[in-house]
């Protein structure tokens, strides 16, 4: 029984690990997506580096926005946000590939439900994380002096909110039939994530209401934690855990989404 | 013998509401060929995805290779889907590499099969294109490969040659028959397609999610006359148009793909059938039954009528009258 487990375990790891980097694979064979990640880094660095930096100081006292402009502020909010969407896109390929493609077969492997859920999501986060951190190099075009261990902390933390999208993203792909109702809820929940997260814009400015709605949204948290990562050298502890929480609820989403597929 | 699969009263709605099976039983004998047979919407696909344990049945059961626990069940499985289960932006070889890891093949267990599979159907050359590189029966029989890379007990083909020219239909069967007569394999095969059918050790047919005949192809052609006589190149009925009402009287006319046919049950109906015919100059064929005639007579419908296609009988269409000609052949 024991060796059963272990060997069931064994099986678990290796099938998690094929199916990541199977990810990783078609991601580096899709030209148009290689493109687009490295495209927007570029624009982005263009719009932050040459357009914003220093030229957006925020009100207050002490703070980042005044040391160092908006640019400070919007790097790490740009590097959520470009971990979201690229996730958001990886697993949209879920969709088709569980009804007529590779994951119809994955699907009467032996290999548990839990660990194809694992190897989906690490492998998207992966490549999400990826696109994110081309960012980074912003914050120093930006002028944030960003030591190694603040940079090496922040792309830690950028894991979370790579994995939290990207297993809500899996967790709606198993169900959803197409791809057309996978983008009209994925709209639904996503365009609020965004426009409602303090990622692009500081909560100070705004109304007592939408700031107390923008400090509950999960995304406000990823983007906290990697801002002040990148800022203090390490995560603020509040964030870190919301963003963490967030994270591994969605993972347990996309688990159970799995499970009851074909059910 | 322990049946390999057996299939008890099994019925199932789809989310929709609609019934794709209603109390089917069947029970598969090892190291058989059977072929689930019956147009789009009959409940094949339906079927073959429950054994697989891609869902479970609203009623009935289904005992796979004697196992109780899913993972079990699916390490002894092997299954290929309508549509190749490859990821087309890799290798044939990365393919059957994942595959292999996904089933637990130890690394060089799994080289050295896919080096003997791709050996055994002449695949070697292609093992580092990519999928999308290649045409649509290579791919096939990639996917072949990858479904029988862990060995499996039973496998499962789901319309398998679907949009495959004549020939390599005929070459994937051929490679299915000789994994059978190698290792025993159990197949099941859904297929709308007769000649595939009539290669397999059993058919059973499938019409509306319910078994409608199942036997040896030879032991249900039997059940038929000995001729199907074919009214070719019209639109009309026979029985509507020139020398055919003999013919109606004696066994009725079904509309099917290649024209309207009728099976005639002895050599005397056949021969006044023959002459009205002649009579009449309607162009004609004379051919022994098939399955698809089986099917037709069975339920009422053409089996390559599609789902909701019922055929037409004979005396249901009025319209211009068929272009007349001589008997073709017999």
């Amino acid at each position: 029984m024991d060796a059963e487990r272990r060997s069931g375990a064994a099986l678990a790891l290796r099938g998690a690990g094929v199916l990541a980097r199977r990810e990783f694979l078609r991601f580096l064979r899709t030209p148009v997506r290689l493109v687009a990640a490295v495209g927007t880094g570029l624009l982005l660095w263009l719009v932050v580096g040459g357009g914003l930096a220093g030229s957006v100081v925020s009100p207050g006292t002490g703070s980042e926005e005044e040391r160092f402009g908006y640019a400070a502020y919007l790097v790490p909010g740009a590097m959520t946000l470009v971990a979201m969407f690229a996730a958001i896109f990886s697993s949209i390929a879920v969709i088709e590939d569980r009804r007529e493609g590779f994951l119809q077969a994955v699907l009467v492997s032996p290999t548990p439900r839990w660990a194809i859920a694992a190897g989906i999501v690490t492998g998207g986060a992966a490549v999400a994380w990826l696109q994110a951190a081309l960012l980074l190099p912003l914050a120093w075009i930006a002028g944030i002096p960003v030591g190694a261990g603040a940079a090496i902390a922040a792309l830690i933390v950028l894991w979370l909110p790579a994995v939290a999208i990207q297993s809500l993203g899996t967790a709606f792909a198993w169900r959803c039939r197409d791809a057309a109702s996978f983008h009209a809820v994925m709209n639904l929940l996503l365009m609020p994530l965004w426009l409602l997260s303090d990622a692009f814009f500081p909560v100070d400015g705004a109304a007592a209401w939408l700031r107390w709605v923008i400090q509950l949204n999960p995304l406000s948290w990823c983007a906290e934690a990697v801002r002040s990562a990148l800022r203090d050298g390490a995560p603020a502890p509040w964030p870190l855990l919301g963003a963490a929480g967030f994270a591994l609820l969605a993972f347990a989403a996309a688990v159970v989404a799995a499970r009851r597929a074909g059910r | 013998m322990v049946a390999a699969v057996i299939i008890r009263d099994v019925s199932y709605r789809y989310r929709g509401g609609a019934m794709a099976l209603r109390g089917a039983s069947l029970s598969v004998e090892p190291s058989s060929i059977v072929a689930l047979l019956g147009p789009n919407g009959s409940g094949k696909s339906t079927l073959l995805r429950l054994v697989a344990r891609i869902g479970r049945p609203d009623a009935g059961s289904i005992d796979v290779l004697g196992e109780r626990d899913d993972r079990r069940i699916r390490a002894r499985l092997g299954v290929v889907f309508q549509t190749p289960a490859l990821d087309r932006r890799m290798t044939v070889l990365e393919n059957l590499r994942a595959h292999a890891a996904l089933h637990g093949l130890p690394r060089a267990e799994a080289e050295r099969r896919i080096a003997a599979l791709f050996s055994l159907h002449g695949l070697a050359d292609c093992a580092d294109d990519r999928v999308e590189t290649l045409s649509g029966g290579f791919v096939r029989r990639v996917d072949l490969i990858r479904s029988l890379l862990h060995e499996p007990d039973l496998l499962l083909l789901d319309e398998p040659t679907t949009g495959l020219d004549p020939p390599s239909r005929a070459a994937f069967l051929d490679a299915v028959f000789s994994e059978r007569d190698r290792r025993g394999t159990t197949v099941l095969i859904s297929t709308h397609l007769v000649e595939e059918a009539d290669r397999c050790d059993r058919v059973v047919m499938l019409h509306r999610g319910a078994i409608v005949a199942d036997g040896a192809p030879a032991a249900l052609r039997a059940q038929l006359g000995p001729r199907r006589i074919v009214v070719q190149g019209t639109e009309t009925p026979p029985s509507a148009g020139r020398g055919g009402g003999a013919a109606s009287a004696a066994a009725p006319f079904m509309r099917g793909r290649d024209g309207w046919s009728a099976i005639i049950d002895d050599e005397a109906s056949a021969a006044a059938l023959i002459e009205a015919l002649t009579r009449g100059h309607r162009s004609f064929a004379v051919a022994p039954p098939t399955l698809a005639d089986l099917f037709a007579r069975a339920t009422g419908e053409a089996l390559d009528a599609g789902g909701d296609g019922a055929a037409e009988p004979a005396d249901s269409r009025t319209g211009p009258r068929g272009r007349q000609g001589g008997r073709r052949g017999r």
